[in-house]
């Protein structure tokens, strides 16, 4: 499989986007919809399935690209070619607060299993399959559920995670034990599994839900501090249009109908 | 088997997070292989610890300690597995039998979990089965918790409702005869029985739970006996005491109830009120009519063979029509009455007396 080599440069903290630059010729395959901007030169192309490789066939299409549906990706991805003279620039944005890293796939085995939707965008000839959990209890309860993506190739690819990424080596028979729903990304030869958070009194009370997951070594693992779902919860919890409370805005008078209309009338900065 | 070469990926202190591709050789003590560092790392096989590793389990993970260190070959490569896992060294026999039992147990749990999953999902529609095979005894369960009474006002209320439609015929002949045939056949009754003639040419007959048994004059004047007639009467009487109506009226709701939980609420209190005029006898309910209503005329002495003169001139008298609404729901009319033929001629013989009533008299009295 033909590579691309692809240089790029990460902006922001919280909020990122990548900018990838492209030698002539060179093409990058992004999530549709997550393309920023591009510059001149560069000229965008829908393909059915993962673009990964343009030789297969109509039938070989379909299934990729039904794989791609079921891992929560658009049945198309966007293929930025680099038509022009030099070096050209496009960019992809994360499509909520969290973070971006890249990875070089050789680096982790050829491949990578990362939770759905997180794939940004990736060099041409990386191909985005499913990574089916073939353990009922993982699948049900490892909150990552029964589907994951799998990126195989040889190229670099970005993954995007809610929070702050954690990168984590495990030596052979290492295991970490992490809150379900915060797995981002786990080489092939990490084991994934759940174990039962022990005692009754803590499933119940401790917030921590039913189950860890568990990840042993050897291998990598990213994490993720903030799961996409935990911020909705929270936002949504705090939004006094749908019945929230107006948390961490009080004023002298407190929180509630009278500190937002004291704070508006005082301080609408807008 | 002397030697054989493993390929796989090295993981250990001081290598790559996502290892180091290394072939390994396993022989019958050892398994060895050169770090790349150089350095030659030297296992006995009865000290590694063989288990599956990997997000998918295809890796077999053979693990071994040196001193302080702790290395791990992670082996995936199918054809040098198949071959591992046939002819395994001796000394290496225990770790690979106990790894193919695990997987053996994992694949049988899986299974048996997969099949839960699918049963429990499958569970609503194998529910609503169940609720229709079991409908009809389910539904004469239920109305076994109707009291008579409750039953007598529900038909109270319903026959109220419909009277305003009927124009019923009183005091003549006619009304005395259906009231005294239906006396005889309704001897011990728990149900308090009101017999009424309406006017209306067509040949039918129904019967209002609680005990309210409504004939029309196109019957009685194509009855030749008052034995057909009798017949007639013996049969609603039946869905009567049978308390058909109650049935098909919880069957109904129930039914109903079960599929708005199922599926969904689906305006149910408004179609429950509509449905209650339309309510129509099962086949069952019918037949069960027909071989209780043959019972009750054989032990009230009555001769049955009126009946089966009725229910053949009501085939005849419309060939090719539609039946009449008692006989309507479907065992064909010639049907029955092979089944009726066949269950007189099973029975013992009956001593029947006549029915005392003039039956020219009842006919002249509703004066057509």
């Amino acid at each position: 499989m033909a590579m691309d080599i692809i240089d790029y440069k990460i902006y922001g903290n919280d909020m990122q986007f990548v900018e990838v630059e492209l030698d002539p010729g060179e093409a990058a395959v992004g999530e549709a919809g997550a393309m920023m901007f591009m510059e001149d030169g560069i000229v965008m192309d829908t393909v059915f399935g993962d673009g990964s490789s343009q030789e297969k066939s109509f039938w070989g299409k379909l299934v990729g690209a039904g794989k791609r549906l079921v891992t929560g990706e658009s049945l198309f991805t966007t293929v930025f070619m680099n038509q022009g003279a030099g070096k050209r620039k496009v960019s992809f944005a994360a499509p909520y607060p969290g973070t971006l890293i890249p990875i070089h796939l050789p680096d982790v085995g050829g491949t990578l299993i990362c939770q759905k939707d997180s794939f940004l965008c990736a060099a041409k000839g990386v191909s985005l399959g499913i990574a089916f959990q073939r353990k009922l209890g993982v699948g049900l309860f490892g909150g990552e559920g029964f589907i994951m993506q799998r990126l195989d190739g040889d190229g670099l690819a970005f993954v995007h995670a809610g929070g702050t990424l954690y990168r984590r080596d495990l030596m052979p028979g290492e295991t970490l034990r992490v809150d379900t729903g915060c797995i981002v990304a786990l080489t092939q030869t990490v084991s994934y599994d759940i174990q039962y958070i022990g005692k009754l009194k803590s499933a119940l009370f401790s917030g921590e839900g039913l189950f860890y997951a568990v990840l042993q070594g050897p291998g990598t693992v990213w994490l993720q501090s903030l799961p996409l779902s935990r911020m909705a919860n929270r936002i949504v919890m705090a939004a006094p249009a749908i019945g929230g409370r107006s948390q961490g805005e009080g004023s002298l008078l407190g929180a509630g109908a009278a500190g937002g209309l004291l704070g508006g009338l005082l301080g609408d900065d807008e | 088997m002397t030697t054989l070469k493993v390929p796989g990926r090295l993981f250990g202190p001081g290598l790559a997070a996502a290892g180091v591709a290394v072939d390994a050789t396993i022989d019958v003590f050892s398994l060895s292989l050169s770090a790349p560092d150089g350095e030659r790392l030297t296992a006995r096989l009865d000290a590694i610890e063989l288990r599956r590793a990997g997000f998918d389990e295809a890796h077999w993970q053979f693990g071994w300690q040196d001193g302080e260190r702790r290395w791990a070959l992670l082996v995936s490569d199918t054809p040098t597995l198949a071959r591992l896992e046939q002819q395994p060294p001796a000394a290496l026999r225990p770790a690979v039998e106990a790894l193919v039992g695990k997987r053996r147990r994992d694949t049988r749990n899986r299974r048996l979990g997969l099949s839960a999953v699918a049963f429990y999902l499958a569970l609503p529609a194998l529910g609503l089965i169940a609720l229709l095979l079991a409908a009809r005894p389910l539904s004469g369960w239920l109305a076994g918790f109707v009291s008579v009474q409750k039953e007598a006002q529900l038909g109270d209320w319903f026959f109220d409702q419909q009277k305003a439609q009927l124009k019923l015929v009183e005091d003549t002949e006619a009304n005395r005869a259906v009231e005294a045939i239906g006396q005889r056949l309704t001897t011990g009754s728990a149900y308090r029985y009101r017999w009424y003639v309406t006017r209306d040419p067509s040949l039918n007959a129904f019967a209002v739970p609680g005990g309210i048994v409504v004939v029309h004059t196109g019957l009685i004047e194509a009855a030749d006996s008052a034995d057909e007639l009798a017949g007639v009467l013996a049969h609603e009487v039946e869905h009567v005491e049978q308390r058909h109506s109650l049935k098909a009226m919880v069957q109904q709701a129930g039914l109903r109830l079960a599929v708005a939980v199922l599926i969904g609420d689906l305006g149910m209190a408004g179609q429950a009120a509509g449905q209650l005029s339309g309510l129509s006898f099962s086949r069952d309910s019918e037949r069960e009519a027909d071989t209780r209503g043959l019972q009750r005329l054989v032990s009230a002495g009555i001769d049955p063979d009126g009946m089966l003169r009725i229910f053949a001139k009501l085939d005849a008298g419309h060939g090719g029509q539609a039946p009449p609404a008692w006989l309507s729901s479907h065992p064909a009319v010639p049907e029955r009455i092979r089944e009726l033929e066949r269950q007189l001629a099973d029975g013992p013989a009956g001593r029947y007396r006549p029915l005392d009533i003039d039956w020219n008299a009842v006919q002249a009295s509703l004066g057509s």
